[in-house]
């Protein structure tokens, strides 16, 4: 390798360029990989890389010799089990355009305003929900826990999800962008003892959900119709709608 | 109450720190190793 520094060196530019992209593709398949089962198969595969070197290095033949032929195989294994990941991760590459990758913010305020409906109605009937919207990190594991349902957001869609007698009303729904991706989903239970001895399960999980992830997440109580906001594993309760749609519009409303 | 997200580059840099410095390891990692073995070839 031969690296050398001055300003207008072209190779030295080039390197920088390849390196920025390679840092760019790893950085969106460590974040689509984030919140998935295939966090664990990463680590798995690290940890044989790691001791590939090693091997190599300390001049263990036979054992990198298999290590290498594991490899080959491995690959093909990896193919096989994650073959809806990879679907969903090349059609998302094919839907996105280049630069905007997000949906546009008068998008995203129409969704806002169609959710904070949802939940105002849903609170004077008092009628119990749990959203959680996604951010950054994907919620993969909690969606694989419900049942994928893809569909565009309107308020009175998510009002029938939640409908007592509907189906699918345990659990919680996920959205993604200006979808509803998923519902009765399972999200994981807050230990956190600081919160209220008053606070039920269906809070609890809203707050699990925003520990675990940097999902923001909508609870809205059975008892008593009030409307809570879990973000970060803290929550705020008893939100009136024009609270909740400016706390929502000033951590979503801005496209990433 | 702010009712937009300013852009600040802290949280830009700050925001999935780890995940960035790891994808940006694994960046040079993969291009030194990489570009190790297209010398190698060209020596040949």
């Amino acid at each position: 390798m031969n690296i050398s520094i001055p300003a207008f060196d072209w190779n030295f530019w080039k390197m920088i360029v390849e390196v920025l992209i390679l840092w760019m593709v790893f950085y969106r398949v460590f974040l689509f990989l984030k919140g998935t089962k295939a966090v664990y198969l990463l680590r798995g595969i690290i940890i044989l890389i790691i001791a590939f070197f090693f091997f190599q290095k300390m001049g263990f033949y036979v054992l990198s010799w298999l290590l290498t032929k594991f490899f080959a195989f491995f690959l093909i294994l990896v193919v096989i089990i994650f073959q809806p990941e990879f679907r969903e991760g090349l059609i998302r590459l094919g839907r996105r355009h280049f630069f905007s990758i997000e949906p546009r913010k008068e998008e995203i305020e129409k969704t806002l305003r169609e959710i904070v409906s949802a939940v105002g109605t849903l609170s004077r009937k008092k009628i119990g929900a749990l959203i959680a919207i996604k951010r950054e990190i994907g919620l993969k594991s909690y969606i694989e826990s419900g049942v994928v349902v893809n569909a565009e957001l309107s308020a009175e869609l998510l009002q029938n999800i939640f409908y007592p007698s509907a189906p699918l009303h345990d659990g919680g729904v996920v959205v993604d962008g200006t979808h509803i991706v998923a519902v009765a989903c399972l999200f994981p239970l807050s230990e956190n003892r600081a919160l209220e001895r008053t606070v039920g399960m269906r809070h609890r999980a809203g707050v699990g959900m925003s520990e675990n992830s940097d999902a923001v997440v909508i609870v809205v109580s059975e008892e008593t119709g009030a409307v809570s906001l879990a973000i970060n594993g803290q929550l705020t309760r008893h939100l009136t709608p024009n609270d909740l749609f400016t706390i929502l519009k000033g951590q979503l409303g801005q496209p990433k | 109450m702010k009712i937009f997200r300013k852009v600040n580059f802290k949280n830009v840099l700050v925001n999935n720190l780890w995940l960035k410095l790891m994808a940006l390891a694994t960046a040079i990692i993969v291009w030194m190793y990489v570009s190790g073995e297209i010398t190698k070839g060209v020596r040949i």
